[in-house]
C-alpha cells in the first residue's frame, strides 16, 4: 500500500532542542525513542523495527553512524535498525524509511529516530570546519552553509527589492513564536536591530539569520491507518510524503539554470505531496506550516516554493503578518529552526511531531486552533533536496 | 679582438613577450597575494601570450630562484595552466636571477638546433626580501619571424658568493656591499667592455651604480616595482624591446649577457609591458591568508585524475542539448546524455551572485561568487583577497594556489576584478 493515507503517526516526542553538555547522543535518543514509545501507550517489545536519522556521526566520534546506536541506547537488540541520511532531510528520511517499512506491511509498529549532537566539539571542530577541510580539494573550497544560502540572499534580495530588515523580520517573528515553546534553544524575543547588529556570518546574514548549532532528538511511532484506528488513543495520519532530489553535493551553483531565486527540490517534493494529499491552494487548504528556516532568506523563497504565495511574494506575505502564529497561514510556530536549533537528523522528526500536536490539539500554548492538515518541510545540503510531509487529522477527529 | 657580442653567436626571434605584475606595490615593491606564487605569476604572465599566439610552444622553461617545490619539479603544474602538458620538454632554470638570460641562449640553441618555439616564463615571489618584488615575464621565442632579435653574449661561472640561500636554510645570506662592488657584478661588466648596459644583480643599488658608471638607461622596473628576481632581465628586456639593448645579469659568479635588437612590431610589445608598469596598483598590502585552520582532505590519484578541471578549467559541452556544464559531468545534468565532450571555459564573465563568508576557516572572511561565464557555463568560487565583487561586475579567473592540503600545492581558480590595462 502507499504511504499517504495509510501510514498512521500514533506516537511522538521530542527533548529539549539546546545544548546538552550533561548528556550524550545516546541518552538524547533514548529519551525521545521512549517518550514516542510511551507516547503511543506501547511496550518497547512490540515495536518490530526501527530507522535512525543521523547527519553528522563524525561529530560525536562515530557513535551515530549505524543502526546499532538504537541496540545500544534503548535495549532494541536483535531488531532490525538502518541509519539513514539525507543532508539536512535526515530526520524526515527516517520517518519515510519507516513508513515505507510500514506501508509495506513488513512490521506492524516501527519506530523512526532523529537524533544529532553537534555541541560536543568547539567551533574548530564543528560541521562548517568540518565540511570545509573534508569536501573537495578545489570545487568546495571557500564554501560553508551560511555562505550558500547568502549567495541566494543577495540575489533574491536583488531582484525582488527586498530589503535586509524583511529577512531581519523572519528571525524575530520565529524568535517571538519560540517564547510560546519550552522546548526551543532560544526562547527570548529579538528585534530587527538585534539581527542587523548581530556579528557578521555571512553577509548579509549576521548570527541571528542563521540556525543555532544544537543539540537534540526527536521520534514517531508509525502504524497503518488500519492498526491505529483499532488500537491507537490518538494518531495523526500522513497525507502526502514527496521527496525530491535534484542535485549532488557540489553542482548545484554551478548549473547555469538555478536562478538563486528558490529551491527546485522544494517545487518538486511540494508537488508531490500535494497531489497525494488532494492539496490544490495550499494557503487556503493548510493550517500551519514547519518549514525549513535554517537562515532567514530560507523561509521567504520556502513559503514561495511551497506555493504559499507566488514568486518574489514571500516577503510580502511575511511583512503581511500571514504566517505569523494567529495569522491565517502560521509558519514555524515552533520558532523553526532560527529558535529551536536544527539537530540535523532530529530537525525533520521534530516537524512532524510539532504538525501531530497542532492536528491533535495538544500544542499547548502556542496551538493553532482548528488545525486539520499541517506541512513539514525539510531542505537538504546545498538546496538539492527536500522533503515534504503532509500530516492530517484521522477521521476519527 | 671580437667584441662581446659575436656576430657567429647564435640568435633567436622574439615572436610575443608579457610582462605580469601584482595587485599591490607598496613602498615601491610589487608584492603578490597569499594565494600567489612562481607558477601562479608565470602561468599569467603566459596567458595573453599564448592567447596570441598562432601555435603552441614546444618546449617550456620556467626560470624561477623561488620554486614551490624544492624536489619533484615545479614545471609541470605550469605546463598544466599553460595547456602545454603532455609530451612536451619542460625545463627548469632555478639558481639564480641570471637564469633569465641563460633561458634565452638555451631557446637560442633549441631554436637553431630543432627548429623549436619556446616559451619562457620567468617569475618570482619573494619570501621578503628588502629589495625584491613579485612580477613574472613571459617570451614567446623561436629562430626567426619575430619582432626582435636576441643575440646571446659572454657568460660567466666562478666563485663569488654576493647572495645565496644554502639548502635547508629559510633565510638568504648576503655579501658586504663594497666586496659586491669590487668583485661581483660591477666587476664582470667592466671585464665585459659592455657599453650602455642595464644591469641585474642580486644588489639592486650595487648594479644600479654600476648601471650608472657604464652609461645604462637606468633601471625604472627595479625603481617602481623592485627587483623580481630571475623575472628581472626579461622585463626590463620587454619594457625596452623596441630599442637596441645590452643586457647582463650576474649573480652568484653566475654571468650572461644579451644583446636585443629591434624589429618590426617592437613596438607594441614593448608598448603593452609599458602600460602593465604604468597600470594603476593598489598601495595596501594584500589581505593576509590564514590557513592554519584549514587542513583541508587531498588525495594525489584525485588531482591526477582531475587535473584538467583543476588546473586548465576543463569542463564538458553536451552533445544532447550543447550545454557547457562544469566540473565535467558524469552525465548531463540537463539532458541526461552521456555524450559529453571537453571543452575550456572562458576566463571571464559576470557576476551573477556572490557573498562575502565570515565562517569559512581560512582568514577573516572570503568573496565567494557565482559567473556566468562569456562562453557559456558558470564558475562557483573564491575571489581573490583584497578584491570586493558585485552582482553584475565583470571578472576574470586567475590560477591561484588554494591550499596545500596533503602537503602539495593545490592550485585552482579565482575570480578578480576585469584588469585595468
Amino acid at each position: 500500500m502507499p504511504i499517504a493515507g495509510e501510514v498512521a503517526i500514533v506516537g511522538s516526542a521530542t527533548t529539549a532542542f539546546g545544548v546538552h553538555h550533561d548528556r550524550g547522543y545516546l541518552e538524547l535518543l533514548a529519551e525521545a525513542a521512549f517518550g514516542a514509545v510511551d507516547d503511543a501507550g506501547l511496550d518497547l517489545g512490540r515495536i518490530g523495527s526501527a530507522w535512525l536519522g543521523t547527519a553528522e556521526p563524525g561529530l560525536t566520534g562515530l557513535v551515530g553512524d549505524s543502526g546499532g546506536a538504537v541496540a545500544e541506547a534503548i535495549g532494541f537488540a536483535p531488531r532490525p535498525v538502518t541509519r539513514v541520511a539525507n543532508f539536512c532531510c535526515t530526520g524526515m528520511e527516517a520517518v519515510r524509511a519507516a513508513a515505507l517499512d510500514v506501508a509495506a506491511g513488513e512490521h506492524e509498529l516501527v519506530l523512526a529516530i532523529g537524533a544529532e549532537k553537534m555541541r560536543d566539539v568547539t567551533s574548530r571542530g564543528s560541521l562548517v570546519a568540518r565540511t570545509a577541510n573534508l569536501t573537495h580539494p578545489t570545487i568546495a573550497k571557500g564554501r560553508t552553509a551560511p555562505g550558500q544560502f547568502a549567495l541566494l540572499a543577495n540575489a533574491y534580495m536583488e531582484r525582488w527589492g527586498v530589503s535586509r530588515e524583511t529577512l531581519a523580520r523572519v528571525a524575530v517573528k520565529n524568535h517571538e513564536h519560540a517564547t510560546r515553546n519550552p522546548k526551543a534553544h532560544f526562547r527570548s524575543p529579538i528585534t530587527v536591530e538585534d539581527v542587523l547588529a548581530a556579528p557578521l556570518v555571512a553577509e548579509p546574514f549576521g548570527t541571528l539569520d542563521c540556525t543555532p548549532t544544537t543539540d537534540g532528538a526527536a521520534a514517531v511511532v508509525l502504524a497503518s491507518v488500519a492498526w491505529a484506528r483499532a488500537n491507537a488513543d490518538h494518531y495523526v495520519v500522513i497525507r502526502g510524503f514527496g521527496l525530491a532530489v535534484t542535485q549532488g553535493y557540489y553542482t548545484t551553483f554551478f548549473d547555469e539554470t538555478n536562478d538563486f531565486l528558490g529551491f527546485r527540490a522544494t517545487r518538486e517534493a511540494a508537488a508531490v505531496a500535494y497531489r497525494q494529499a488532494g492539496i490544490s491552494d495550499p494557503r487556503a487548504q493548510l493550517d500551519l506550516v514547519e518549514c525549513h528556516d535554517c537562515f532567514t532568506v530560507t523561509e521567504l523563497v520556502n513559503t514561495e516554493d511551497l506555493g504559499l504565495c507566488g514568486r518574489g511574494e514571500g516577503g510580502a506575505l511575511l511583512e503581511s503578518g500571514a504566517t505569523a502564529f494567529g495569522g491565517d497561514i502560521p509558519v514555524n510556530v515552533s520558532g523553526g529552526l532560527q529558535s529551536c536549533g536544527h539537530p540535523v537528523g532530529a530537525t525533520g522528526v521534530r516537524m512532524i511531531a510539532e504538525i501531530g500536536d497542532h492536528v491533535l490539539g495538544r500544542a499547548g500554548e502556542r496551538q493553532v486552533e482548528g488545525a486539520r492538515l499541517g506541512l513539514a518541510h525539510t531542505l537538504g545540503g546545498p538546496g538539492a533536496v527536500s522533503t515534504v510531509c503532509v500530516v492530517g487529522a484521522s477521521d476519527r477527529q | 679582438m671580437p667584441g662581446p657580442f659575436d656576430s657567429t653567436s647564435t640568435a633567436v626571434s622574439v615572436l610575443d613577450g608579457s610582462l605580469l605584475l601584482p595587485a599591490s606595490v607598496v613602498r615601491g615593491r610589487a608584492v603578490a597575494g597569499g594565494d600567489e606564487d612562481a607558477l601562479t605569476l608565470a602561468a599569467e604572465a603566459a596567458f595573453p601570450v599564448l592567447a596570441a599566439a598562432d601555435r603552441l610552444p614546444d618546449v617550456l622553461v620556467l626560470v624561477t630562484t623561488s620554486p614551490p617545490y624544492d624536489e619533484g619539479g615545479s614545471v609541470q603544474a605550469l605546463a598544466e595552466l599553460t595547456g602545454l602538458a603532455g609530451d612536451v620538454l619542460a625545463l627548469e632554470l632555478t639558481s639564480s636571477l641570471r637564469d633569465g638570460l641563460t633561458a634565452v641562449r638555451l631557446a637560442a640553441a633549441l631554436a637553431a638546433a630543432g627548429g623549436a618555439t619556446v616559451l619562457v616564463c620567468a617569475a618570482h615571489r619573494s619570501r621578503g626580501e628588502k629589495d625584491a618584488g613579485d612580477g613574472a615575464a613571459a617570451l614567446l621565442l623561436a629562430a626567426d619571424g619575430g619582432v626582435a632579435t636576441l643575440r646571446p653574449g659572454p657568460v660567466r661561472a666562478e666563485e663569488l658568493r654576493d647572495r645565496w640561500r644554502l639548502a635547508g636554510e629559510a633565510g638568504r645570506d648576503e655579501g658586504d656591499p663594497s666586496f659586491v662592488w669590487d668583485e661581483g657584478l660591477p666587476r664582470v661588466a667592466r671585464e665585459w667592455e659592455l657599453e650602455g648596459p642595464s644591469l641585474v644583480g642580486p644588489v639592486a643599488r650595487t648594479a644600479a651604480r654600476a648601471e650608472r658608471a657604464l652609461g645604462g638607461p637606468g633601471d625604472e622596473l627595479a625603481a617602481a616595482v623592485g627587483v623580481i628576481g630571475a623575472a628581472h632581465p626579461l622585463g626590463r628586456l620587454l619594457l625596452g624591446l623596441d630599442r637596441p639593448q645590452v643586457l647582463a645579469a650576474v649573480a652568484g659568479g653566475l654571468g650572461e649577457a644579451l644583446h636585443a635588437d629591434p624589429g618590426p612590431g617592437a613596438e607594441a610589445v614593448a608598448a603593452h609591458a609599458r602600460a602593465v608598469l604604468a597600470a594603476p596598483r593598489s598601495d595596501a598590502l594584500p589581505e593576509p591568508i590564514d590557513w592554519t585552520r584549514l587542513t583541508p582532505y587531498a588525495s594525489g590519484p584525485r588531482s591526477r585524475r582531475e587535473r584538467r578541471q583543476d588546473l586548465r578549467l576543463e569542463g564538458s559541452r553536451c552533445a544532447g542539448c550543447s550545454r557547457l556544464v562544469f566540473p565535467p559531468p558524469v552525465t548531463c545534468p540537463h539532458c541526461g546524455s552521456r555524450e559529453l565532450a571537453p571543452e575550456l571555459l572562458a576566463r571571464s564573465g559576470t557576476v551573477v551572485t556572490e557573498a562575502r563568508d565570515h565562517a569559512y576557516p581560512v582568514s577573516r572572511s572570503t568573496g565567494m561568487a557565482v559567473v556566468e561565464l562569456d562562453g557559456g557555463g558558470r564558475f562557483y568560487g573564491q575571489v581573490v583577497p583584497s578584491a570586493r565583487v558585485a552582482i553584475g561586475d565583470r571578472v576574470r579567473i586567475v590560477p591561484r594556489r588554494l591550499h596545500d592540503g596533503g602537503g602539495a600545492a593545490q592550485y585552482f581558480w579565482k575570480l578578480a576584478p576585469e584588469a585595468v590595462a
